[in-house]
């Protein structure tokens, strides 16, 4: 086996990748500090390194291991965070607001740096993690809902800086930071995608587990923990579209969510014996 | 991009006096119809499940805190409140999809985020046949009214993403009742068949009882495939070698009466067998023996099995007795063999040294044994019985002239069985929620209304949009309404 074809050079692929978001991350505060072009275009460009770099590594472990890449911890935060990269990326390019990356590109460098300290050797695979057809679908969205929870979080950090700013619009922040009412907005759409994808996971899940263990749900800690996450962004959505919250009390329903998340991705695999304990060896 | 859903006016109770007068009924009614009721009811299902969780994670069965009555009840009432939500908010959908209120007020219309107003030549009626076909050029569905003289078109495109709310509240009864369906009709259990034997008998997961299937299933074989793969020990660094399981494969037959079998299938995890509207589902496995085949000196041989116990799952050992030990006697050739089981590898690697012990799944075992004649030492002192080395199937040990070879194991299989009619219901549940989310967030309802009033030989119109998407998407539309209006005279906002 060739050194291009192995789960070492798809590490030091991730390694880069880390590296670059570092630089990425370095950028986009400075971009805060002073909003120049030539510094965000480079932070950005920075970051789509990276990402290239992350797909790489990800394409690698596929080829060596001929399975997806999101069967154990390491590859399932490595794609976690490829896929917070992926979708921070589209929203700059959506929103057309390239400040929010000094807000969001620390925590998914955070991660990486997470990533990078699990063990990437091969481990072994459950028998039913080996096939079915809801697999990729289940976690893709996965990673995919995950990675925009985290985002609308740090979206939620900006809101409460903008909003104890909109007194005095000469300071700092005031100066750099979009309205409150627009972030507000942002948050909202990132998390309505965010709420599509961990329905697509519950969904996925249990067509994956009907066929798998003959229920499509069993109340395994893991499948709870994902309900529990979809019931607290579902209270979100609703008290935004049907009760009209906004500001405050709608972003402290979403920052509350983020710890949820969290614990459904990780605490969940160390705390309780779970059917999806793998992901946590 | 992401739509905005638009509001629906919540159900308020009546205040006061009055509401004193109305019944219970409606009073509850009422409760049920509260979108507060339904945030406290969302919030209360996702505390109590985090707490079961919490109260269940010392190995503790979570499942009989979700089947209990007090978890059920907060289902059921999550039921009763979507099920009020949507038949109350049903009518209001209706009207805005098919019967809109086209009324509107200029003043207010002007006041909009991306609205124009401009003097064209005409009268109402032509002006108005102008801006409806250029509004149906831009795929919208085209009301019109008058009052006062004046001409109103209500402008809808995207009507159906009004009906996603819907959708998805509508997928979650649809889901509960399949489930609820699928509780009551159906039935879960688990059914355990030894290789070489057939059954029809099952156990019920919620009763223990013992129930019959009408028809036979046969284990041929229980098999695990394997791959060989080299791990590295993080702490000493050394190499050695596992077996990771790639499958659990059960290879049975399905026997209607008669010996011939009428179907066969290997079933593995994510193939399961599905018969006359029973899954069977490959669940666990076990080991019943360990068998041995003994030849005498004068050539009389036998076949013997040592009873072997499987704990958690995936720890193996002989079966022992009260004293601790796992003994056969079997009498050949006019004399009495003991034979003592002492270990039992499930998986033996001899290069792996130190690392022996560390693959457990039991694709590769060995055995040791330890041998005497009680007849040749009445005594049985201590150091008599003859120790073996590890013994791989087909290999044999030999003991005063006796051959005792291992010649396999006799596994189990644990396949759970499963008649679910609600699965059905349950897909289609899920195929609407996921239209049902997608349309309420992904599709826009775009509504733009014109007011034309007459003024002289020219008509004053506004055109307008009172809704809370996104303004951008309108960009396009209200130029068009614009240019064709009138291409010179206006005042734009937006």
């Amino acid at each position: 086996m060739t050194f291009i074809t192995t789960l070492e050079f798809g590490q030091q692929l991730f390694i880069s990748a880390f590296c670059l978001y570092l630089v990425a991350v370095i950028c986009y505060l400075l971009y805060l500090r002073k909003p120049r072009e030539l510094v965000g275009n480079i932070g950005r460009s920075m970051l789509l390194a990276g990402f290239i770099m992350n797909t790489g590594s990800l394409a690698i472990r596929w080829m060596v291991l001929h399975r997806p890449p999101l069967l154990n911890m390491y590859e399932y935060l490595a794609a976690t965070v490829w896929a917070a990269i992926l979708v921070y990326l589209v929203m700059e390019i959506v929103t057309k607001k390239r400040i929010f990356g000094a807000f969001i590109t620390p925590l998914i460098a955070f991660f990486a740096y997470l990533t990078m300290r699990l063990p990437y050797q091969e481990s072994t695979i459950a028998p039913a993690l080996m096939d079915g057809a809801f697999r990729v679908p289940h976690i893709v969205s996965a990673i995919l809902a995950y990675g925009a929870f985290g985002i609308a979080f740090m979206l939620g950090i900006a809101y409460l800086i903008a909003v104890s700013k909109e007194k005095a619009p000469e300071s700092f922040w005031a100066q750099r930071l979009p309205g409150a009412q627009a972030i507000d907005f942002t948050i909202y759409r990132v998390i309505a995608f965010g709420f599509l994808m961990q329905t697509i996971v519950l969904v996925g899940g249990a067509l994956w587990a009907a066929g798998a263990w003959g229920r499509p749900w069993g109340w395994d800690a893991k499948e709870t923990w994902a309900l529990i996450t979809w019931l607290i962004y579902a209270a979100y959505l609703h008290t935004r579209t049907t009760m009209g919250w906004r500001g405050i009390r709608s972003v402290g329903v979403a920052l509350f969510g983020f710890p949820v998340t969290i614990f459904t991705l990780w605490g969940v695999n160390y705390l309780f014996s779970s059917l999806h304990s793998y992901a946590g060896k | 991009m992401v739509n905005t859903i638009e509001h629906d006016d919540e159900q308020k109770t009546t205040p006061g006096n009055e509401q004193k007068e109305i019944g219970a009924l409606k009073a509850l009614w009422d409760l049920f119809s509260s979108m507060k009721t339904a945030i406290v009811l969302l919030l209360l299902l996702a505390a109590v499940s985090m707490g079961i969780t919490f109260y269940t994670m010392r190995g503790r069965d979570a499942t009989p805190y979700y089947h209990s009555v007090w978890y059920s009840l907060l289902l059921i009432l999550i039921g009763i409140n979507l099920t009020v939500c949507s038949i109350n908010r049903f009518g209001m959908a209706w009207r805005r999809t098919y019967a809109p209120s086209i009324e509107v007020n200029p003043t207010q219309l002007k006041k909009a985020a991306t609205s124009f107003s401009a003097k064209a030549a005409g009268t109402p009626e032509e002006l108005a046949e102008k801006a409806a076909a250029v509004l149906r050029k831009c795929a919208y569905v085209v009301t019109k009214g008058t009052k006062d003289g004046a001409v109103m078109l209500h402008a809808s495109k995207g009507r159906f993403s009004i009906w996603g709310p819907y959708l998805t509240h509508l997928s979650l009864l649809v889901i509960f009742l399949g489930a609820i369906y699928g509780g009551l009709v159906g039935y879960e259990g688990y059914i355990t068949i030894h290789e070489g034997e057939r059954t029809n008998q099952y156990q019920l997961t919620k009763t223990d009882k013992l129930a019959n299937l009408n028809f036979d299933l046969g284990l041929d074989s229980f098999n695990m495939p394997y791959e060989t793969k080299i791990e590295i020990d993080p702490r000493t660094k050394q190499e050695f070698i596992t077996h990771a399981l790639t499958s659990y494969q059960s290879n049975v037959k399905v026997y209607e009466g008669s010996d011939k079998p009428v179907f066969e299938k290997s079933i593995e995890m994510n193939r399961p067998l599905s018969y006359k509207g029973i899954s069977f589902f490959q669940t666990s496995y076990g080991i019943d023996s360990v068998e041995l085949k003994i030849t005498a000196p004068n050539g009389e041989s036998a076949e013997t099995s040592f009873p072997i116990i499987t704990e958690q799952g995936q720890r193996f050992d002989f079966a022992r007795n009260e004293t601790g030990l796992a003994i056969l006697k079997p009498e050949m050739g006019g004399s009495t063999l003991w034979i003592l089981g002492t270990d039992f590898i499930p998986d033996y690697i001899p290069e792996n040294g130190e690392h022996q012990f560390i693959s457990g799944a039991p694709v590769n075992p060995a055995i040791s044994l330890r041998v005497t004649q009680p007849e040749s030492d009445p005594s049985m002192a201590h150091g008599s019985w003859e120790l073996s080395e590890l013994l791989q199937i087909g290999q044999d040990f030999k003991y005063k002239g006796f051959t005792i070879t291992f010649t396999g194991v006799r596994k189990n299989t644990v396949l759970s069985v499963s008649r679910n009619p609600g699965l059905p219901i349950i897909y289609f549940g899920f195929g609407l929620l996921l239209l049902g989310v997608f349309t309420a967030f992904y599709l826009s309802h775009k509504v733009l209304r014109v007011h034309i009033a007459p003024a002289g030989k020219q008509a004053i119109v506004v055109a307008g949009v009172i809704s809370r998407a996104d303004p951008a998407i309108f960009v396009k539309d209200m130029a068009r309404l614009k240019d064709a209006i009138s291409p010179d005279e206006s005042t734009p906002k937006s």
